[in-house]
């Protein structure tokens, strides 16, 4: 997937003038939150699971390396293939070539964050090799020719009537804009590419080491379709998802579609081992496990940074974000979006190409309580602009000289005077004696040019004729006096 | 550019994680968490299982039934058949599936049990039937009282697509397959002969949101659940 997360800004100020965009995107986030909150406050030992799942994490994202050999061993004691590819061009190479040697022409996707990733799709067109999204939101936003809009829900920006007019056109039906009926027109359609598919192509939401399984966590049952049906099964995992035992997928189970959707348990999870084995009826004569750095391994050496691997993708966190819900998921310029995105964009293609997603936050920590794994998303945002800060990168990607020296200037005075009430006092009364001449209506109406871009968005309201501590002196003695 | 040796992979991520010496033991999942109910033998607790169970499905949009007996489950899925038109059935290759074809002809259904003795020829007969199935007819390993779900490990007897392709799918379960919650049911999928090559865990009907946040069922998947509680008490 082409990479704009330059364009943060520009993206954001279109999508807050986007009517339907808006609209869109509270109506979901809205309906998810709701029934998310519901769903934790139905269980008890929903704070036990929280941290349970948090624990876990740790203990193997510590050891990754040695629960990845574990996981690898037991994938293939099962039958299965592995790959290991540290980029997203090792993975696609691996996922083409395969396709180019067995003949394959049509491949069946199940929704994946990580083949979005490695923009699967695209190389595999460019081969010749149709590559079908099949999840009903993927498979629109295949058709319009965009990139998700959310993490779960990835078409939820579109009305029914656009799904109607897609349809119509793509399929060459006559136009239905009933929910129902629509998805009936998609499980007609997909069940043809289903069937003659040759290759199913998936992601993989855990993978455990133990048993070298990996689980597939869905409502639509295209995810089991496509590992069911053709011949061929490829799965794509991002390496940080691999848990330890069968036995802490309970945990995961239990948090993942609370935290999603709200529902107690997903439509459908899937426990694939291997391929078909001796003796069964159905399944793929093929299972290749990729498991994916692509960057990982540098989140990983950054212990700073680290716990941004324990996400699970629900999307919780967007669906509560205030900066998600103005802007939506394209704003955000890459596969992952709103605070997660923030974090794990920037970690993953670089923070000089999304040096403006940290600050898209305005760290009321609303993603950190919300969080099934309870990742400290605000403090993690606050690393990234530090490291956004640094004069190599500024002066690197704007080719100006960095204001940063300007900044550390200002906020080392800031803070001096913040440290001592008299320093503060002095300084704010002779602020109040310069600001006259620069105001406006209680406002300021000239801004030093070095804060332009800072104020742009932001209002600058005057110091009061008086402080607060001021007044309450004079009311303290007053009373006195009384 | 081909992939990365294991050896140069995981020595990147060991470099990454700085950490020397031995693997720590894994602290051990759910243990500590309880999810549910643990199953006793008590009868009545295994009626509150059951009661559960069914409670749960029925949230999930799923159709609950308890039959008592092969010929009350008969004569309810002949009336179902006869209700949704149903032609053509495929079903898992299990003794007591085995012993409700006559009932399902009868009714005016064909059906097919998926199993391997027919051989390779007929291996594209059967995943055509059951491609062209109207209902598919399983019999669960396992099923999960607190969530609702189902457990169906794939072997030579019993079909993945059975309970996935037909729009369709009725599942029966005894009662003696229900357990409390998935920290219980999960040890047990690996017990005896390990896992199989897939295990479906199934809650409710095939369904998505993905159109305006609209709850629709069977995009993918069966639309219609029908679960069927099987007591085997005069048997």
């Amino acid at each position: 997937m082409e990479i704009k997360t330059k364009d943060f800004k520009a993206g954001s100020r279109r999508a807050v003038r986007n009517v339907q965009v808006q609209q869109a995107a509270r109506r979901a986030t809205g309906n998810l939150l709701r029934e998310r909150n519901n769903a934790a406050a139905d269980l008890p030992e929903w704070e036990d699971l929280r941290n349970r799942a948090r624990e876990i994490k740790a203990h193997t994202i510590e050891r990754l390396d040695e629960y990845l050999a574990v996981f690898a061993d037991s994938v293939e004691r099962a039958g299965g293939k592995v790959i290991w590819a540290s980029t997203a061009q090792e993975a696609s190479d691996y996922i083409i070539s395969l396709a180019r040697e067995r003949g394959v022409r049509t491949v069946v996707k199940g929704k994946s964050m990580a083949t979005e990733e490695i923009d699967l799709n695209h190389k595999l067109a460019d081969v010749g090799v149709e590559a079908i999204e099949t999840d009903l939101g993927e498979y629109m936003i295949q058709l319009a020719g965009e990139t998700p809009f959310h993490i779960i829900a990835p078409a939820i920006h579109k009305t029914r009537q656009d799904f109607g007019q897609l349809f119509s056109e793509h399929l060459s039906i006559p136009y239905e804009e009933d929910p129902q009926r629509l998805t009936q027109i998609a499980r007609h359609a997909l069940r043809k590419k289903f069937v003659q598919a040759d290759m199913g192509i998936t992601g993989a939401n855990f993978g455990i080491a133990e048993t070298g399984t990996i689980a597939l966590v869905e409502n639509e049952g295209n995810q089991r379709l496509s590992t069911a049906l053709p011949p061929i099964h490829v799965s794509v995992m991002g390496m940080e998802k691999v848990i330890p035992t069968l036995q802490d997928l309970s945990v995961f189970l239990a948090l993942l579609p609370r935290s999603a959707t709200g529902q107690k348990a997903s439509s459908y999870v899937s426990l694939i081992t291997g391929p078909r084995a001796a003796g069964e009826i159905d399944g793929p004569e093929e299972f290749h496990m990729i498991i994916l750095d692509n960057g990982r391994s540098r989140i990983l050496a950054d212990e700073a940074m680290r716990e941004s691997l324990y996400c699970i993708r629900c999307a919780a966190c967007l669906n509560i974000c205030p900066v998600y819900n103005s802007v939506g998921g394209h704003a955000y310029g890459w596969v992952y979006s709103g605070p997660i995105g923030s974090i794990v964009t920037p970690e993953l293609v670089g923070i000089g190409e999304a040096k403006d997603l940290p600050a898209a936050s305005t760290l009321c920590g609303a993603c950190r309580d919300v969080c099934p794994i309870k990742i400290d998303i605000p403090h993690l945002l606050l690393k990234l602009r530090h490291k956004a800060a640094e004069p190599d990168i500024s002066e690197a990607t704007t080719g100006k000289v960095s204001p940063s020296r300007m900044e550390k200037w200002i906020v080392r005075a800031w803070a001096a005077s913040m440290k001592s009430q008299k320093a503060y006092a002095a300084v704010t009364s002779l602020a109040r004696f310069v600001q006259r001449p620069l105001l406006k209506e209680g406002y300021f109406r000239w801004i030093p040019p070095f804060l332009k871009a800072w104020a742009e968005s932001r209002e600058f309201p005057s110091l009061a004729p008086r402080s607060f501590r001021q007044i309450w002196d004079e009311r303290l003695s007053k009373d006195a006096a009384d | 550019m081909p992939p990365t040796s294991r050896e140069a992979f995981l020595s990147t991520v060991r470099r990454s994680v700085g950490r020397p010496g031995a693997m720590a033991p894994a602290p051990n999942g759910a243990h500590s968490v309880r999810m549910g109910s643990p199953s006793t033998e008590d009868a009545s607790d295994r009626e509150q299982l059951v009661s559960r169970f069914e409670e749960e499905v029925r949230k999930v949009h799923g159709v609950v039934s308890r039959v008592s007996g092969s010929e009350e489950l008969s004569s309810l899925l002949g009336a179902l058949i006869e209700e949704k038109g149903i032609r053509r059935i495929v079903r898992w290759d299990t003794p007591t599936l085995a012993k409700l074809d006559t009932a399902l002809m009868g009714a005016g259904a064909e059906v097919l049990p998926i199993n391997l003795n027919q051989g390779e020829a007929s291996r594209t007969n059967q995943r055509n039937a059951l491609i062209e199935a109207d209902m598919g007819i399983t019999e669960v390993d396992y099923a999960v009282a607190d969530i609702g779900s189902l457990a169906l490990r794939a072997s030579g007897s019993q079909s993945r697509l059975a309970s996935v392709l037909p729009p369709i799918h009725v599942a029966i379960v005894t009662p003696d397959r229900i357990v409390g919650s998935l920290s219980e049911l999960l040890p047990l999928l690996n017990s005896t002969d390990g896992l199989s090559s897939a295990v479906s865990l199934v809650t409710g009907p095939s369904r998505t949101a993905d159109i305006e946040t609209i709850r629709t069922v069977g995009i993918h998947g069966p639309v219609e659940l029908h679960v069927v509680i099987l007591a085997l008490g005069e048997e």
